[in-house]
């Protein structure tokens, strides 16, 4: 039975997540959604990309690249088959993905639900790795690597990414490198899995047509106490500045592409949604759509409308980007740069900041409104931290112009820049056969 | 308000108008957001097609309430982060110019701000006041979108996935308005006038069977009446029927393109045509073929015999076929396609089980219900409804699906005859240089 039951109400809608800490060590998070007839169920663990090295007792391991993507797909393999065939004759569908933080394994349902949720609980807790069926895999791995080496909206993004960070590991790609892949092995997915996959550093959550007691109780009886310690992950320590500049190739693509990263000190928990927040506002202040930059930047050419801006944060990093097409990336840089200081000078523009805090709040209760994302919300504030999923509202109304120039002069500092470009292929003649 | 329009219960309401607009409204209090959907169906050519995708980005990114893209961002995000957008839909040899409004329902207003009212404001302003002066769309929004639109083409190769079967389609619906590009071609785009674009528009407001859905937590009525009467006002000429089926005829023999790409990953595209094949039996073939978790395609070519990464099928229902798109090695494309002809063959042959059959109908059952708790598959699903002659709801589908037998299983497999084989093959070339500096 658990612990401790909390009830966290968001006080602008009324919802209610159900926060469960049972005593296995796994933290679970229920929103029971009147009206809804579908359910969602999401079991995550903190293991992801970034997860490459641990202590073992005494000794500190290093897993391959692309270890945790790994074992997401080689964990629906069991003895009798893949597990997703059961999921579907229970009328449900799953799945499951790998980022850098986290590995989450899902399902969804209209009917059926405590049935779905054992299985998902007693799959993820139950390796089955074989030699013949990891080797299996690796080809298909290699294939999904192969596909996203292909894209050039992943790629633009990696090599930022492997410009602004010298050695936190979010290089090389989450899906690992073709020699990573040849390194592991089953005994390598088992050791991984039981440091990992430990009740304590995962959560389970559900949103929809679902019961916080049928939950539960489910969780009373499939979850697995564990005797062994969970793992302590291990990261290296990272320069403030990035370790490149610049960072260009060449791909088949009709435009330029690129990608701006401000590199900053990391955050956690509360103080890292409240950076996260303040960050998204800065950054659509200084280039967002409602915007005179934007506008000045499309009239001019400059940008067109595949142009964004995000926060791109986690345990450990934390980064500001703008991404989009240009002949002239360069010239979207000095644009944004000039912007920056003008921005520091001048201050905000206080009505526009109100606009887009009232535009913040909107987005926020409307998302909750799904199971999906509810569940994602509740999922995303527990990796951060274990922060209530309602905190994101509140944070929003206390944000004031002023913090905005803090937040420049701390995340958008102008020796934190890295410029990350996509070229197009010199021209070559196309052959097409009959 | 006029009686007709009233809609003061939570029961779906649907009006249907002399001139060709269908409207339907459904209520379901669970939803904290309101979303509208305006379809405007048209014909297709050539030098129109370019046309109709510039329109869904030029009446959206400005009015001449909101003359600027930015104006018209603020506006948005002062309605709570209120979207406006548009996009191409092809439906067979048609196409839709799909309108999406969503806004905050005026219960989670901080200060009380009657939202809907200012949403249905600003998309009667964008659609019948459109930012234009003298019979044409004013610069510099015009030229902003056209090169949106001109770098969009550009670009169509950067997806590779999707460029294949883009190019897939082309081949299989060769000389037909289907194997144009919902984007057209270059050489027509760069061609677009703002002239030729507001002219166009008018054309589609006054001639285009319009379809408009409607979900909201609660009865808004005046959605329905301030629409209806705006909509009806431009109608004086007469409606412009379009024809959403449209089969395609199968070629005498199967034809096999290839094209070279600088890739890693070779894309396949298999296209397979049939007469015809009642709704429920293509639905329960289709989720044993490639719809359900453990479906033909995915279980024997990815996961027993690992050929590809992704096996996947799709139904171009209003062009009666079917299409396996899939992504491998180049070396294994041969394999795949064969494979993937190896599991139309274990249907003809009646290789499949009872509980293949169940998944198939479980997985329908699923997507019905979880088109009813989102506002925007509930609203593309009544799309859908309005655009089909069947008039069986999803119950009655199942229904039916649950009738379905091994036999005509295997006798609408037998339908399936192969048309195109596209394949994009990789050729690594001169790309993938890292150069950091």
């Amino acid at each position: 039975m658990p612990a401790e039951i909390t009830r966290l109400t968001d006080p602008y809608t009324g919802d209610v997540c159900i926060r469960m800490q049972h005593d296995s060590g796994l933290e679970i998070r229920v929103m029971e959604m009147p009206g809804f007839s579908t359910a969602y169920a999401e079991f995550g663990v903190r293991f992801g990309a970034m997860h490459r090295q641990f202590r073992n007792g005494d000794a500190v391991m290093t897993l391959p690249a692309g270890t945790a993507h790994y074992m997401e797909h080689k964990l629906f393999e069991k003895a009798d088959g893949d597990v997703s065939g059961k999921f579907s004759a229970l009328g449900a569908a799953d799945n499951a993905f790998t980022d850098y933080d986290r590995t989450v394994y899902h399902f969804h349902t209209q009917r059926n639900f405590g049935e779905a949720l054992a299985l998902l609980l007693e799959f993820v807790q139950t390796p089955y790795f074989t030699q013949e069926s990891v080797d299996r895999e690796r080809s298909i791995i290699a294939q999904e690597l192969s596909e996203a080496l292909d894209d050039p909206a992943d790629q633009v993004i990696c090599g930022l990414l492997e410009g602004m960070y010298r050695d936190f590991p979010l290089h090389p790609h989450i899906l690992g490198t073709t020699d990573s892949l040849n390194e592991i092995t089953p005994e390598l997915l088992h050791l991984a899995h039981s440091m990992f996959y430990h009740p304590e550093n995962m959560v389970l959550c559900c949103a929809g047509n679902v019961q916080a007691e049928q939950v539960l109780a489910i969780a009373d009886r499939m979850i697995v106490p564990r005797n062994n310690p969970r793992a302590v992950a291990g990261f290296p320590l990272e320069p403030l500045l990035p370790a490149k500049k610049r960072v260009s190739r060449h791909m088949a693509v009709g435009k330029t592409m690129f990608a701006i990263g401000f590199k900053s000190p990391p955050a956690s928990g509360m103080e890292r949604l409240r950076n996260s927040l303040l960050t998204s506002l800065t950054a659509d202040l200084l280039i967002g759509p409602a915007s005179p930059l934007y506008q000045k930047l499309l009239a001019d050419g400059l940008i067109n409308d595949t142009f964004s801006t995000d926060c791109f944060a986690g345990e450990g990093w934390f980064s500001a980007l703008a991404e989009g097409e240009s002949d002239e990336p360069e010239a979207v840089f000095d644009a944004l740069l000039s912007e920056i200081r003008r921005m520091e000078q001048n201050g905000a523009d206080a009505s526009l900041f109100e606009i887009l805090k009232r535009s913040a709040y909107g987005d926020t209760v409307m998302s909750m409104n799904h199971p999906e994302t509810a569940c994602a919300a509740m999922l995303d504030s527990f990796i951060w931290n274990r922060i209530s999923p309602f905190a994101r509202t509140e944070v929003l109304a206390q944000l004031t112009p002023d913090d905005v120039c803090s937040c420049l002069r701390e995340r958008f500092r102008q020796d934190s820049i890295c410029l990350s470009v996509i070229e197009p292929n010199p021209p070559r003649k196309s052959k097409q056969k009959r | 308000m006029t009686e007709q329009f009233a809609q003061q219960s939570g029961d779906p309401q649907e009006i249907c108008t002399e001139n060709g607009i269908r409207f339907s409204a459904k209520c379901s209090p669970k939803f904290r957001s309101c979303l509208l959907t305006l379809h405007f169906y048209v014909q297709r050519t050539a030098e129109t097609a370019p046309v109709h995708a510039l329109l869904t980005d030029l009446l959206t990114a400005s009015s001449a309430d909101e003359p600027d893209i930015a104006a018209m961002s603020l506006r948005l995000e002062s309605l709570y982060a209120a979207d406006f957008s548009a996009k191409l839909s092809l439906f067979g040899d048609c196409a839709g110019l799909i309108f999406t409004a969503s806004w905050l329902d005026d219960r989670f207003a901080l200060n009380g701000e009657a939202v809907t009212d200012a949403m249905l404001e600003l998309v009667l302003g964008c659609l019948l006041r459109p930012n234009a002066a003298n019979g044409a769309f004013r610069d510099p929004e015009f030229r902003i979108c056209k090169q949106n639109l001109l770098d969009d083409i550009d670009c169509m190769q950067n997806d590779k996935r999707s460029y294949a079967l883009k190019q897939a389609a082309a081949h299989a619906y060769c000389n037909e308005p289907a194997a144009i590009p919902a984007h057209g071609s270059r050489k027509y785009a760069e061609a677009v006038t703002a002239e030729q674009a507001f002219r166009l528009w008018q054309e589609i407001l006054q001639t285009a069977p319009v379809d408009i859905v409607c979900i909201t937590p609660e009865p808004k009525p005046q959605i329905a009446e301030k629409l209806l009467d705006a909509l009806q006002s431009c109608r004086h000429m007469p409606v412009q029927p379009v024809a959403f089926t449209s089969p395609s005829p199968p070629k005498p023999e199967p034809q096999t393109v290839a094209e070279d790409v600088d890739a890693g990953q070779s894309k396949l595209v298999l296209i397979y045509k049939y007469r015809a094949i009642p709704r429920e039996v293509l639905a329960v073939l289709c989720g044993m073929l490639g719809g359900i978790s453990e479906s033909l395609l995915f279980t024997n070519i990815r996961e027993k015999q690992g050929l590809c990464y992704y096996c996947v099928l799709q139904n171009s229902v209003y062009k009666h076929a079917l299409v396996i798109d899939s992504g491998m090695d180049p070396a294994q494309a041969d394999s795949v396609r064969l494979a993937a002809d190896a599991q139309i063959g274990a249907l003809k042959n009646g290789e499949f089980t009872d509980e293949m059959m169940e998944q198939a109908i479980l997985q329908f059952e699923y997507q019905a219900a979880a088109a009813q708790d989102a506002p925007d598959s509930m609203a593309a699903v009544e799309a859908a409804r309005f655009r089909r002659s069947d008039p069986r709801d999803a119950a009655a589908l199942a229904d039916a699906m649950r009738q379905v037998t091994r036999t005509q299983i295997a006798e609408a497999a037998m339908q399936l005859v192969p048309d195109t084989v596209y394949l994009l093959r990789a050729a690594e070339g001169e790309g993938a240089d890292p150069d950091a500096g």
